[in-house]
């Protein structure tokens, strides 16, 4: 259920989403986007990675899950992120979703939620970090 | 015939624009929710704003679509986006991509291009705003 603004409060974190990663959904021509470096082992490797990697926005529809289950449909039309995807996700990688409000503040039109928001995998490494910002009415 | 070549960093304009369309259908919309493991009934079913809407990632992943526009394209890696979502985009609807090349850079060996995008729909409704950077190709440039 999407959170109300008087429930949430600076240092507080919203509930995490967890993913498996597999090469049969990485490798999905809708998220490889025909990129081999995404499906293709060997391409990978002649690019220096150690296997294909997961295209970023998939760990982007990840937050982006945690987040419209945290505000719903506020955050379809009033949401905006910045994300930096630093680090590669593999297939077999557990991905991890975090966000926590680092600001809130009133505007004319409701209340606006400050985020920082982080993927990190079993390794404990963060692999993709951001920012977020929604307003609520 | 297709007229497209190679993408090659040096010779890629500041300025350059690119556009495209596709249709937001409902194998699309599910295609997406499995490949993410998301079945939200909001983007296959029904959603608060009457009927189903995409899921905004779904629509922020069609902007790697517009180098592929004009270029031959492999091995390019997503580093950053920097999007706000504006309005809900509902399945059924064409949605018309544009983008232009804003910024382009060498880091460290590897070859860094921004993009500035937007989705709107065949409605005028304007769904995204997105700037996103990518590695050209992640293998490192010579020495």
């Amino acid at each position: 259920m999407p959170t109300t603004t008087e429930e949430l409060a600076i240092g507080q974190e919203i509930e995490p989403i967890v993913k498996h990663m597999t090469i049969e959904r990485m490798s999905r021509p809708l998220m490889a986007g025909g990129n081999p470096i995404h499906h293709d082992p060997a391409f990978a490797k002649n690019a220096g990675l150690q296997a294909p990697i997961a295209t970023g926005v998939m760990s982007s529809a990840f937050l982006s899950e945690m987040l419209t289950k945290a505000f719903g449909i506020d955050w379809m039309r009033s949401g905006s992120i910045d994300v930096k995807f630093i680090r590669p996700i593999y297939a077999g990688d557990t991905v991890t979703t975090h966000g926590r409000i680092t600001g809130k503040s009133e505007t004319s039109t409701g209340v606006c939620i400050a985020l920082d928001m982080w993927c990190e995998t079993q390794r404990g490494e963060p692999v993709t970090v951001g920012t977020a910002r929604v307003v609520v009415h | 015939m297709d007229d497209k070549q190679p993408m090659v960093f040096e010779d890629l304009p500041i300025g350059e624009e690119f556009a495209d369309k596709y249709v937001l259908t409902p194998d699309l919309a599910r295609d997406y929710a499995e490949g993410i493991a998301d079945a939200n009934p909001w983007y296959l079913e029904h959603s608060p704003f009457g009927g189903p809407v995409a899921n905004p990632i779904l629509i922020v992943a069609q902007h790697a679509r517009l180098f592929k526009t004009k270029y031959i394209t492999a091995g390019n890696v997503h580093i950053r986006h920097e999007t706000q979502f504006l309005n809900p985009a509902r399945i059924g609807k064409v949605i018309k991509v544009y983008g232009k090349l804003v910024e382009k850079y060498l880091k460290r060996g590897r070859e860094y291009l921004v993009m500035e995008c937007r989705s709107v729909d065949e409605d005028g409704i304007e769904i995204c705003r997105d700037r996103r950077t990518i590695i050209t190709h992640y293998a490192k440039r010579p020495e």
